[in-house]
C-alpha cells in the first residue's frame, strides 16, 4: 500500500514539472493562422516548430466555396499572422474579411507572381492558382519568409535558411518534372480537368488547359460551369485525340465522368489542385502533392 | 494513542519531501558545478597571399528560383568573398584578389554558380510553340546541358589548386574545396569533396 502511494506521490511531482515545461514551449511559440493546406505547408517547412501552424480548410476542401465557421473567428483571433492565397481563391474573400474584422496582419503569398488573365462572362479576373507552379510556388515562400520574419525579427536568418532549402527543393521538383513530362509529345499534352485550376502549371510544361467548370468552383463572376464551356471541352477532347482527362481531389468527379463518357475517353484518375492529400497519404505535402499530379499525368497522357 | 495517529499519509509527506528535497539538492549541486571554460580554436592566418580565378563553360546568371550568378564563399568569413546576381560571361576569369581569412590548416572554399536557364520563358515550353514534338532532332536545351566550372586557386603566384565542378543539368553548379595550409605556411594537398548539387 505505502509503495502504491508513493508512487502516486511521485508521478503527481513529475506531472507537474512537466506540465509546466509543456506550458511554457505553448506559450513561446507564435501562431500563424493559414487559409489553404498548400500555403499552411509553406508556412510550416518556413518556421520549423518555432510557430504553431493551423489551417483552417482541411485536406480535401474547397477554397473557392468555403463558408466560415464561428471556430474559424477564434483561429483567426488568436493568431499573430494570417497566411492566404489571394486573388479570391479564398471564395468572396473569406479569409481577408476574417483578418480585418481581427486586425491581424496579412501576407497574401500571391504577391509578385506574374498573372495569367482568364476571360469569363465578358471579365477579366487574375487566375489564382499560381503556386501548381514551383516557380511561384518559391514566390510564394519568400513573402512567407518575409512576413514571419517582420513579426519575429530575431529569428530571421533561421527563416532564410530554411526557405532557401526550400526553394532548392522546388528547383529540383521543377527539374524532375521537365524530364518527366518530356515521355509525353508535346502534340499530346492536353490536360483537362474539372476547373481551370492547371493554367500555370500548363504554361511552364507545355500543356494545353481546357475544363468545362472555369476559374472557380464557386458562384463569382466568370466562374461555373456552362454549356458551351462543356461543349468547347469535348470538342478539345475530339481535335486533339487526347487520350484521358482527369477529375480533382476536392469536386464532384460525377461532370468530368459524363464529357469522358461522351467523347468517348477514359478518365485518368484524381489530380490535387486545390487542396493538397490528408495526412499519411503520399501527397499529404506540397512536393507529394505535384510529385503525384506529375506521376498520374505521364500515366495518363503518354 | 500513538496508533490512533495517521502514519501513513504522514511518511508518505515525509518520503515526498525527501525525494523533492533531494532533487532540489541535486539541481542545486549540478549549479554550483564550475562551468568548463571554453577553448577557442584558435588558428593563425596563412602567411601567404592568396588569389582565385573562376571560369566558367557558360554564362552564368541567375533563375526563375534565385538571381544568384555567382558566389564564392570561405568558411568562417560571414560575408562571400564574391557575389553577383549581373551575368558572369562564359570564358572570361573572374579574379578575386587578395583573398583574406585564410587560415593555418583545412580551409573550405564554398563555389556556387546559376545555371543561368530562364525557366520562365513560357514561349518556349507554351503548347504548339517552335521546338518540335518528342522524337525529332534538336538541339538539346540550354536547361538540358552539364556545365563546368573551372576553380584555380594561387598562393604567392603559384598555382595550388586547379579543379573543374560539373552540374547536373540544368541545375546549379555547387562544390566545396579543401585548401590545406600547413603549419610550415607552403600549401599543398586540395581536392574537391563534394561537385554538383
Amino acid at each position: 500500500m505505502l509503495r502504491r502511494d508513493l508512487c502516486v506521490v511521485l508521478f503527481a511531482l513529475m506531472t507537474v514539472s512537466g506540465v509546466g515545461v509543456g506550458q511554457e514551449n505553448q506559450a513561446n511559440k507564435f501562431i500563424a493562422t493559414c487559409s489553404t493546406t498548400q500555403v499552411a505547408d509553406f508556412t510550416r517547412e518556413i518556421v520549423g516548430d518555432r510557430w504553431e501552424v493551423r489551417c483552417i480548410l482541411a485536406a480535401g476542401q474547397d477554397p473557392h466555396t468555403y463558408e466560415t465557421k464561428p471556430g474559424d473567428t477564434k483561429m483567426v483571433a488568436n493568431a499573430d499572422l494570417i497566411v492566404r492565397n489571394g486573388w479570391h481563391l479564398e471564395g468572396h474573400e473569406w479569409m481577408m474579411n476574417l483578418a480585418k474584422d481581427a486586425n491581424k496582419p496579412v501576407v497574401t503569398c500571391i504577391d509578385g507572381v506574374k498573372s495569367l488573365i482568364l476571360q469569363g462572362d465578358g471579365v477579366e479576373v487574375k487566375d489564382p492558382h499560381a503556386w501548381l507552379s514551383p516557380i511561384n510556388a518559391s514566390i510564394y515562400v519568400r513573402n512567407i519568409v518575409k512576413g514571419v520574419s517582420q513579426i519575429d525579427p530575431e529569428h530571421r536568418g533561421e527563416y532564410e535558411v530554411r526557405g532557401e532549402l526550400y526553394i532548392a527543393q522546388l528547383r529540383t521538383l521543377h527539374l524532375w518534372a521537365q524530364r518527366e513530362f518530356n515521355k509525353i509529345p508535346r502534340s499530346q499534352r492536353v490536360l483537362i480537368s474539372h476547373h481551370d485550376a492547371f493554367n500555370y502549371f500548363c504554361a511552364l510544361y507545355g500543356f494545353q488547359a481546357a475544363s468545362p467548370g472555369g476559374w472557380s468552383t464557386g458562384n463569382e463572376i466568370g466562374a461555373g460551369i456552362t454549356a458551351e464551356r462543356r461543349q468547347k471541352v469535348v470538342d478539345t477532347i475530339r481535335s486533339y485525340n487526347v487520350k484521358a482527362i482527369f477529375v480533382e481531389t476536392t469536386i464532384n468527379p460525377k461532370l468530368v465522368r459524363q464529357i469522358a463518357a461522351d467523347a468517348g475517353v477514359k478518365v485518368a484518375g484524381s489530380l490535387y489542385a486545390d487542396s493538397m492529400g490528408g495526412p499519411g497519404t503520399a501527397a499529404e505535402s506540397y512536393i507529394g502533392m505535384m510529385r503525384e499530379n506529375v506521376i498520374m499525368i505521364v500515366n495518363g497522357l503518354k | 494513542m500513538f496508533n490512533a495517529f495517521p502514519k501513513r499519509p504522514l511518511l508518505v509527506l515525509v518520503m515526498a519531501t525527501v525525494v523533492w528535497g533531494s532533487l532540489m539538492l541535486f539541481h542545486e549541486f549540478r549549479a554550483s558545478l564550475p562551468t568548463p571554460e571554453a577553448v577557442e580554436n584558435i588558428r593563425a592566418d596563412a602567411q601567404s597571399e592568396y588569389a582565385i580565378a573562376i571560369t566558367l563553360t557558360f554564362d552564368a546568371q541567375g533563375d526563375a528560383f534565385s538571381p544568384l550568378a555567382l558566389r564564392v564563399s570561405l568558411d568562417g568569413v560571414n560575408e562571400p568573398l564574391f557575389e553577383s546576381n549581373m551575368t558572369v560571361r562564359a570564358g572570361v576569369p573572374v579574379l578575386i584578389a587578395p583573398v583574406a581569412g585564410i587560415k593555418v590548416g583545412v580551409n573550405e572554399l564554398l563555389v556556387e554558380v546559376g545555371s543561368g536557364t530562364d525557366f520562365s520563358d513560357e514561349s518556349a515550353t507554351a503548347f504548339g510553340g517552335g521546338a518540335a514534338d518528342a522524337g525529332e532532332a534538336t538541339e538539346a536545351p540550354l536547361h538540358q546541358v552539364a556545365h563546368a566550372i573551372r576553380v584555380q586557386v594561387m598562393a604567392n603566384e603559384d598555382e595550388i589548386v586547379d579543379q573543374t565542378l560539373w552540374s547536373e543539368p540544368g541545375d546549379t553548379v555547387s562544390g566545396l574545396i579543401v585548401i590545406d595550409v600547413p603549419e610550415n605556411t607552403s600549401v599543398r594537398a586540395t581536392r574537391v569533396q563534394q561537385a554538383g548539387q
